[in-house]
């Protein structure tokens, strides 16, 4: 209302535009009059383009408020209308769900490391183990194995070798390092016995004939050299009579699992 | 009857392309639309009073809605609330343009 009051002594800067009152109506007005008091045909007197640029202009308005008007709903947050008390709480309240937060991430990071470590120990438990059946395996006879080792011939046309004999041989193998042994395609495992059949000899109960091959895997070298230790395996295979022994080195050796692998009824482990 | 028009095609415009005006620039918006309102209902006040000029009502217009954006960026250089100050000033004007129009229609 107060603005009214204003409003009223203006209109007499109107009606003598010469003085110059003040701002941008006073411009407005003068060129009026050099337009002369033309009443109603002020407007109409205004050019096609004045005309289109007064309705560019307005369209301008109309186009402004209406894009300010919706983004100043999308932005105007109630923020600025907050108090400065309350504002603070919100802040506060904003700090502590933040502050919540990164200690919820740095848990979850230790808890994450915590599992990724526990998770490579079993892993490496798992290896290890995998490593350590494997080798009792290969050691119980469960399983075919293959490996650099040697091969030892005996033929022996005569008859003379006996089952002792060839233990000798194998403990003699063994001593040398032998991981994994076969005679005759018979693997020799942790129980396997040697004994004296009607044939002749026999492993685990199955006769085995001549010419023998005994397959040993382990250090080819190491395992010839226990072979032909002088007085050893090999120079008593060939003080028999019409026995030939042949030690043969190979990259490449190897031996079947047990035919019946061993199945244990009394013994229990005691842990 | 043309100005209506071309407001509303205006509005619509602005409707149908959904112009996004981030919040920094809508300070500076929001004053040009207020210089631009108080420009609109001078040139209303001034036909009215057929004192009517086209070619000064564009000028002012653009250059009321020019100043008044400049005023507040300068204000905005400077950390002087100048937005408050352009916004009032066209409000008070918007007022004084409001009542004479109305002085005229209704009469006064």
């Amino acid at each position: 209302m107060a603005e009214a009051e204003y409003a009223v002594p203006l209109p007499p800067p109107a009606a003598e535009p010469a003085p110059a009152p003040a701002r941008r109506r006073r411009p407005r007005r003068s060129p009026s009059d050099h337009t002369g008091d033309g009443g109603a045909g002020a407007v109409p007197r205004a050019s096609v383009a004045a005309r289109a640029l007064i309705a560019l202009s307005i369209g301008l308005v109309g186009f402004l408020v209406a894009a300010q008007w919706g983004t100043s709903h999308r932005h105007t947050e109630h923020l600025a209308l907050e108090s400065e008390s309350d504002l603070t709480r919100i802040f506060a309240s904003l700090n502590e769900q933040s502050a919540a937060l990164r200690d919820e991430v740095s848990q979850l990071r230790l808890e994450l490391s915590a599992l990724q470590s526990s998770a490579e120990r079993d892993q490496l438990a798992r290896d290890a183990a995998d490593r350590q059946l494997s080798d009792l395996q290969i050691l119980a006879g469960v399983v075919a194995a293959r490996g650099p080792g040697v091969a030892v011939h005996i033929a022996d046309p005569k008859g003379s070798f006996e089952f002792q004999l060839l233990l000798d041989l194998v403990q003699e193998l063994r001593d040398a390092g032998a991981e994994a042994i076969a005679v005759n395609g018979h693997r020799v495992g942790g129980n396997t016995a040697f004994s004296h059949g009607r044939a002749g000899v026999t492993v685990d109960g199955q006769a085995v004939t001549q010419p023998y091959e005994v397959l040993a895997i382990g250090d080819p070298a190491t395992l010839e050299v226990g072979l032909k230790i002088p007085g050893g395996a090999v120079d008593t295979l060939d003080a028999l009579d019409g026995t030939k022994v042949a030690v043969e080195r190979r990259s490449d050796v190897r031996v079947p699992a047990l035919d019946h692998p061993p199945v244990f009824k009394v013994a229990h482990p005691l842990d | 009857m043309l100005a209506l028009l071309s407001l509303l095609a205006g509005a619509a415009l602005a409707l149908v392309v959904r112009p996004s005006v981030s919040p920094d620039q809508s300070r500076y918006l929001a004053m040009a639309v207020v210089a631009a309102i108080d420009s609109s209902f001078g040139g209303l006040r001034a036909h009215l009073e057929q004192t009517f000029s086209d070619r000064l009502f564009v000028l002012a217009f653009v250059t009321n809605a020019a100043v008044a954006v400049l005023l507040v960026w300068i204000g905005d250089q400077l950390s002087a609330d100048l937005a408050t100050a352009v916004a009032v000033v066209f409000g008070v004007r918007i007022f004084q343009n409001v009542a004479a129009v109305r002085r005229h229609v209704f009469g006064g």
